[in-house]
């Protein structure tokens, strides 16, 4: 293990994703090869990401400065026990997403899955988001992930992919200027753009006003990217038209690291307390609407959708309680529900393409005769999402609810269990639509592929196992998740002096 | 007195940007996303200070500090990576938009 040191891994981190990109385009065209070298690369970031976590039981952070740069003039990238469980968590929702789509038929027309050439830039931009230290590097990060799923959403063409990915584009856009906007008033007051080196600098206290009026902006640009209340609209007007793996992987990666940059930049440059008041409030209405409209949708993707936007306010809510116990449910929920909401959509999608079409006004789905496999998989990865014991979900919801309970935060405790809840039952209703008898079914499925494939069926095992495995090994992932929480408050040794590599 | 003006140019484009991000049409649309990503770029090219008097250029054997004595190039570096992006992906926005409106028809986002 001497020849993989951390700093050697977290260059790897950067180094695979782009070689993988390269690779994948030159293939792009050899639908076999192209999927082999996507899974590939996520394997290996996978593994990378498992290499960080050993590395990390030695060192608290391990430190790398781009050129050997040092501070205020380089660019630093931090491996933290949080940054690298938002890696290994994002790798493996992209492997779930490369394995789950099918080969294209050669003799078909449909089912190319070149798409798949879009995942390496993807884990390049999940690789800078989980690792970076610099506020514009987290944007140029941001910008490389929102670039890669531009493409992907818009990736079949049709009228409503291409609305979709126009309304994809502008919101975002908005939002990005919101944070450049943020970073140009931080540079013009402090001089630097470097977290550790900010921290530092704002930890007398003195410039309050400045870091409260920038986190309007910020507050702002993480509502958009987050899905937070206000700003949630969009994703299911835009998320539902895609592909359902590209949908999937979407919803397990992209918010779920915006989030974690916000949980980055709120823990290093900490705003007044009026700003957890504002985050309690937000994560709290998130909740209470994202569950609202989706108990209200019919047809199961959108209603995943806003399902998803509503569990984002969870993070927001254990953000907001902020302190070790706070922190660490958020992290444990974001490994959680980025497992759980990407099983659930592949469960969709392989029901989608056996032709139960999973809408609560049409007729049953048949699957109860016809392959009560599938059904089991969406019971289970339902139930996980929703939180009942002894599933990921659960673990997760408790911590938040002991956070809850213990500053006395009625709104957060009964917010969380009545979304659990109608998640549960409106879960409930699709369950029995897709088991109801129906005589004939016709199987339809955006990829191509009909039903149970070995690739989609190692990619479901794969998610299930993580979920299990996070459940079997609760206690040492948790435990992992306090420390990591511990380490994000202090950041020990990232002053504004210069580290070196 | 520059940089307030400066400030309330960059806060014109983005008013610009934003009412023309709102509207029906897709062209407009497209040009509110052009005159945001502007206003954002002078926002980033004020936050090294206008100060008109300091020097780009560093002579040999003099110390020098970035937006005290001499000129701060950090948000000029700042600012190109933003509008490389913007450009890139202004440009897919466009591409977009070409095959919505030739190709299938759209012409109103809202519906």
């Amino acid at each position: 293990m001497t020849l993989l040191t951390g700093e050697r891994l977290v260059g790897l981190s950067f180094a695979v994703p782009l070689i993988g990109t390269v690779a994948a385009f030159a293939f792009v065209h050899k639908a076999a090869a192209l999927r082999s070298i996507v899974v590939l690369v996520a394997l290996v970031q996978c593994a990378i990401a498992v290499g960080m976590v050993l590395a990390l039981e030695e060192v608290e952070t391990i430190v790398l400065s781009a050129g050997d740069w040092p501070i205020p003039m380089g660019i630093r990238l931090v491996a933290d026990k949080a940054g690298v469980l938002a890696l290994a968590v994002g790798s493996l929702v992209m492997l779930a997403a490369a394995l789950y789509t099918p080969s294209p038929d050669p003799a078909s027309r449909r089912g190319r899955n070149d798409h798949l050439a879009l995942i390496p830039p993807l884990a390049l931009g999940a690789s800078g988001l989980a690792l970076s230290a610099d506020l514009f590097n987290l944007y140029v990060w941001f910008e490389v992930l929102l670039a890669g799923s531009f493409a992907l959403l818009a990736y079949r063409g049709g009228p409503k992919q291409l609305r979709a990915s126009l309304f994809y584009v502008s919101i975002n856009l908005f939002a990005s200027s919101f944070y450049l906007i943020a970073v140009a008033i931080l540079y013009a007051r402090f001089g630097t753009l470097d977290l550790g080196h900010l921290s530092e600098m704002m930890s007398d206290g003195r410039s309050r006003q400045t870091v409260d009026y920038v986190w309007g902006f910020l507050l702002v640009f993480f509502g958009v990217k987050v899905a937070a209340f206000p700003f949630f609209a969009w994703l299911p007007r835009a998320y539902p038209t895609a592909t359902i793996s590209v949908m999937a992987l979407f919803s397990g990666l992209l918010t779920k690291l915006a989030f974690f940059a916000l949980l980055r930049l709120w823990v290093t440059m900490t705003p007044s307390p009026l700003f957890g008041h504002i985050l309690l409030w937000v994560g709290a209405l998130t909740v209470f609407c994202g569950t609202a409209a989706a108990a209200m949708e019919r047809r199961s993707r959108r209603f995943v959708a806003w399902l998803l936007a509503g569990e984002m306010g969870y993070l927001l809510l254990a953000i907001a309680y902020g302190s070790n116990d706070g922190l660490a449910a958020s992290l444990f929920l974001l490994a959680h529900m980025a497992v759980a909401v990407t099983t659930l959509l592949l469960a969709i999608g392989l029901m989608e393409s056996r032709g139960c079409p999973l809408d609560l006004d049409g007729g049953g789905g048949n699957l109860w005769r016809e392959s009560p496999s599938i059904l089991v998989v969406f019971g289970v990865a339902s139930l996980g999402l929703a939180g009942l014991p002894p599933l990921t979900g659960f673990i997760g919801k408790l911590a938040l609810l002991r956070s809850a309970l213990e500053r006395e935060s009625w709104i957060g405790v009964g917010v969380v269990l009545l979304s659990s809840l109608v998640a549960i039952a409106v879960l409930a209703a699709f369950w029995l639509k897709a088991a109801a008898a129906r005589e004939s079914v016709s199987p339809s499925s955006d990829d191509g592929k009909v039903g149970l494939s070995l690739g989609r069926a190692a990619s479901l095992a794969l998610l299930l196992a993580a979920q299990a495995a996070i459940v079997i090994k609760a206690n040492w992932v948790y435990g992992y998740c306090e420390q990591a929480a511990a380490t994000l408050m202090s950041w020990p040794g990232l002053s504004g002096r210069d580290v070196g590599g | 007195m520059s940089e307030t003006v400066y400030a309330v140019m960059a806060g014109v484009y983005f008013g610009m940007g934003a009412y023309l991000l709102m509207s029906r049409s897709l062209t407009r649309l497209v040009i509110g996303l052009i005159a945001l990503s502007h206003g954002v770029n002078v926002a980033l090219f004020l936050s090294g200070g206008l100060s008109g008097k300091r020097s780009p250029f560093v002579e040999k054997g003099v110390v020098a500090e970035a937006g005290q004595t001499h000129a701060d190039p950090l948000p000029q570096a700042l600012i190109l990576t933003a509008i490389v992006i913007s450009f890139a992906l202004l440009a897919f926005a466009i591409v977009i938009y070409r095959r919505a409106t030739e190709n299938a028809g759209v012409e109103d986002i809202s519906k």
